[in-house]
């Protein structure tokens, strides 16, 4: 939360984090987990340079070094960029359309046990259902282009926001509700102060995992109803130019890794007060 | 404390007036015809076997449950919603303080919904926080605080409002013993020093007997009130003091007996 105080004093709010970081004990264990990922990254590197060497030789699979080449050649290219931010234009218009859709159909549906009840069994249907399976449909009704590819993503990714909003909700306790009631706290300041940072753990939680979603159905939806961006080009490059699809593919994988490392950044920011934030069990 | 309180108005006047209070689940009749009343700067425990419905007669004393029989006035108005005059310290301060806001801003929240001013908004909870024996933690959060110092906060967040009644539902059934004996005492002192009429629900007959100046026995089914005891031991109370006079023998032993299974004096 940023400073907005209810005591009107204006303060310094790192003074509820100090109780995390900054402890040698701490250096040493992340020095530790460092050098883990660096262990792991080698292997996998070295995995890649075997098998681009031998069976991967045949297919003209790259070898590290030749990916990296390759990914330097193509980053000096427009249609590289431009089919990076197509994706990434597709994937945030489909996320913001589900956050629109599945927070607030979900908080309706959180506030009562009837309406919980009574739409269990859609909603477990409607996860369930591969998006790849509605693909021939969307081309069909949507024709090749963003709106088909949106379409699939926010039925993709409405559910995990759906079903996190109405968690969100249902789990504002009795007492809580008890302790607005009794202090006789406004209606404005429940909503801002009491209720929404309650529900914020859980929309984070959707939010995270809608996001991951989003992109890769946009990608899945630009390889398969050959949309333009980065799963087009893809596809396009498969039989021409295999080092170009090797390097699409890891860049479709530095931008999720990327976007789920800001998600965490942000999570860590806003919810800095939560048991999972502090590194504690209270 | 009276068993039957006059009308409900003018000056003297009881600050709290319960007056036929009944409330049923259903066809299941928790209490009936209570009648009692609680003076300006009184304390007053309510005792008595767990499920007799301790919980929910404090729901409707703070305005927080509708009585299906009777009616509460406080300060002579009638209760419908929780009155202006009246805190609330819950039970379970780990759910009742908000672990994003500060120990000040917890205090203060209420202040700002009644619309107190930024600075008073300041003052006062730093006030209440001091009353509390709190001063150095404003800026802490609950979370990094023991059970017992978040039970304070919940108490300064009452004060915080200056009451002239406050309201505590088994408030220390989940610290240890000594911050027990250490809250009681605060509570004590917060008392004497404010003036302000407390009524406490405990299932610990020692613990009333040590706070009240006068205990009711809330027992039988449906529950009626089945005694007002005036608590004559010499104030300020002490817990090694006040716990070794033959008075308080007396007084916790006619309390067992008005509650009359022995068995029932747990949570």
């Amino acid at each position: 939360m940023s400073s907005s105080t209810i005591s009107g004093e204006s303060r310094a709010v790192t003074s509820g984090r100090d109780s995390r970081g900054g402890r040698p004990s701490n250096v040493r264990a992340r020095l530790i987990t460092v050098a883990q990922r660096l262990g792991a990254l080698v292997v996998v590197l070295a995995l890649w340079t075997w098998f681009a060497r031998t069976k991967g030789a045949d297919a003209n699979f790259p070898t590290p070094p030749q990916a990296l080449d390759k990914l330097g050649e193509l980053m000096r290219t427009s249609a590289y960029w431009h089919a990076v931010s197509e994706t990434l234009l597709t994937a945030l218009i489909g996320f913001v359309i589900a956050a629109a859709i599945g927070i607030p159909l979900g908080m309706l549906i959180g506030m009562s046990r009837r309406a919980q009840l009574s739409t269990q069994f859609l909603v477990d249907f409607g996860r369930t259902i591969p998006v790849i399976a509605l693909l021939p449909l969307a081309i069909l009704v949507l024709h090749i282009g963003r709106t088909m590819a949106v379409f699939l993503i926010v039925f993709g990714a409405v559910w995990p926001l759906l079903v996190q909003a109405t968690y969100a909700v249902a789990q504002i306790t009795p007492q809580s509700r008890q302790v607005v009631r009794a202090f006789r706290i406004s209606t404005i300041e429940r909503i801002r102060f009491v209720y929404a940072p309650s529900m914020l753990p859980f929309l984070m939680t959707g939010l995270r995992i809608a996001a991951s979603i989003s992109l890769l159905i946009a990608v899945t939806a630009e390889y398969l109803g050959r949309v333009p961006g980065l799963g087009v080009e893809m596809r396009d490059s498969g039989e021409t130019d295999p080092r170009a699809t090797f390097v699409y593919m890891l860049t479709t994988g530095a931008l999720g890794l990327m976007l789920n490392v800001g998600l965490v950044v942000l999570q860590k920011r806003v919810l800095w007060w939560h048991p999972s934030q502090r590194g504690k069990v209270d | 404390m009276t068993q039957h309180p006059a009308t409900p108005a003018g000056p003297g006047a009881p600050l709290i007036s319960v007056r036929g209070l009944g409330h049923a689940y259903g066809p299941r009749q928790i209490f009936q015809d209570l009648d009692f009343s609680v003076e300006k700067g009184e304390f007053v425990c309510i005792v008595g076997p767990s499920g007799v419905g301790k919980t929910t007669l404090l729901g409707c004393l703070t305005g927080l449950q509708r009585p299906t029989d009777g009616t509460v006035h406080f300060d002579g108005e009638l209760v419908k919603g929780t009155p202006q005059g009246l805190a609330i310290v819950f039970q379970d301060y780990s759910r009742s303080l908000m672990p994003w806001l500060s120990v000040r801003d917890n205090v203060a929240l209420p202040l700002r919904s009644a619309g107190v001013g930024k600075k008073e908004r300041i003052v006062r909870s730093a006030e209440a926080l001091a009353e509390v024996g709190l001063a150095d933690f404003l800026d802490s959060y609950p979370w990094q605080l023991s059970g017992g110092m978040q039970q304070r906060v919940a108490i300064a967040r009452a004060l915080a409002f200056n009451p002239k009644a406050i309201v505590m539902d088994e408030p220390f059934a989940s610290v240890d013993a000594q911050t027990r004996a250490d809250l009681e005492d605060l509570v004590l002192k917060v008392r004497d020093e404010l003036g302000i009429a407390v009524m406490l629900v405990t299932h610990d007959i020692d613990e009333a007997v040590y706070l009240a100046d006068t205990v009711l026995v809330l027992s039988g089914k449906p529950a009626t009130v089945k005694a007002l005891i005036p608590v004559d031991l010499p104030t300020p109370r002490d817990q090694l003091g006040t716990k070794a006079e033959p008075r308080f023998a007396e007084l916790r032993s006619e309390i067992y007996t008005y509650i009359k299974k022995p068995a029932v004096a747990t949570a």
